[in-house]
């Protein structure tokens, strides 16, 4: 049985490509056959991030209008064996895929992989509404920030108009040390507000924009990121992992000094 | 000039402005009420009202508004300014 899972968040910039990769990735080292697919057209970025934007021949446009056929356009990456991209046009209208012409390519997606990870595009228009046409589940990513819990509860209402009543949520670039001052919403206060239940946490971590640099998903490192998203993927697959105590990142100075508290 | 006062005073901490702001503004995100319906409601409130009261009616004001409940949670409520004449 194949899940598809879209990944978005309202607001850009938050995290969802990044996410999209790592999530995939995690599933491939786990075992399973995954496609990533990037429904960002005319801005896609999930190749990149992922370390495959010079091996695009064909994309999500061509294969939509029968230029290729789907296993033509996806491209194989050599480095984790099961783990497939599916890329988005780059220099077309995303007015160029309909919502059925995305289940169509989604339902031949299935056939082949254990997960299809959708990337959706920021925004509330014709994009996000393709990305989430075939999807059976959604993660809501978003940041402790004003502006972005804004948009993941305006996402979360529109998933919930379209059937996908469970979305789970991730808050990504939590500073626990923000947080312990009362400068940074905590996961308490952001779940409150959005009402969904939590599927895990990342803390913000400089490591992420080097994996970027290298194209290369930092869930296969043992950066902190990196486990979180390693917890994430575990979760998706059913398995029950504690959430990350993110004070355990306050170091060894502040840990003392709460030692003393006590 | 510095205000060693002010320096002592407990600011509230921002994560807590964030959250009560972002709890009224997802409020009044839902609860935005299409202004027709709003007016029709604004017209039969005049109607009912001035039957017994004579009311200033272009001073009338309806507008949905977001009340605390004094334990930090928001809800929303219909609310009139309807002056009267005398």
């Amino acid at each position: 049985m194949s899940e598809v899972i879209v990944i978005t968040s309202g607001k850009g910039g938050v995290g969802k490509t990044t996410t999209s990769a790592n999530l995939g990735t995690g599933l491939v080292i786990e075992g399973k056959k995954v496609a990533l697919v990037d429904t960002d057209i005319g801005l896609r970025n999930l190749d990149v991030v992922m370390g495959l934007e010079n091996r695009i021949v064909y994309d999500l446009v061509d294969v939509v209008e029968g230029t290729c056929k789907i296993n033509q356009a996806l491209i194989k990456d050599k480095r984790y064996s099961g783990l497939y991209l599916l890329p988005a046009a780059q220099t077309r209208d995303k007015m160029a895929v309909s919502e059925e012409q995305m289940k169509v390519v989604i339902a031949e997606l299935r056939e082949q992989f254990d997960y299809v990870i959708v990337d959706c595009p920021a925004g509330i228009e014709h994009g996000f509404k393709n990305a989430i046409a075939a999807a059976d589940s959604a993660i809501v990513v978003t940041i402790p920030e004003v502006s972005a819990v804004r948009d993941a509860d305006r996402i979360i209402g529109l998933l919930s108009a379209h059937g996908i009543t469970e979305p789970k949520l991730i808050i990504n670039r939590i500073r626990p040390e923000m947080v312990k001052r009362g400068d940074m919403m905590s996961i308490e206060d952001t779940l409150d507000i959005l009402g969904i239940p939590l599927l895990g946490i990342i803390p913000e971590d400089e490591n992420i924009i080097r994996s970027s640099n290298l194209g290369e998903p930092i869930v296969t490192s043992g950066f902190k990121a990196g486990m979180a998203y390693r917890n994430i993927v575990k979760r998706i697959m059913g398995q029950e992992i504690p959430f990350m105590n993110i004070e355990d990142d306050l170091g060894f100075f502040n840990k003392l000094k709460k030692l003393f508290k006590k | 000039m510095f205000n060693i006062f002010k320096f002592f005073e407990k600011k509230p901490a921002s994560k807590d402005i964030a959250r009560d702001r972002l709890k009224l503004v997802l409020m009044s995100d839902k609860t935005r009420i299409d202004p027709k319906v709003l007016e029709e409601i604004k017209t039969d409130i005049i109607n009912v009202i001035s039957k017994h009261l004579n009311i200033d009616l272009d001073a009338v004001e309806i507008e949905i508004s977001p009340v605390g409940d004094g334990h930090g949670g928001f809800s929303s409520a219909l609310v009139a300014s309807i002056p009267i004449k005398f």
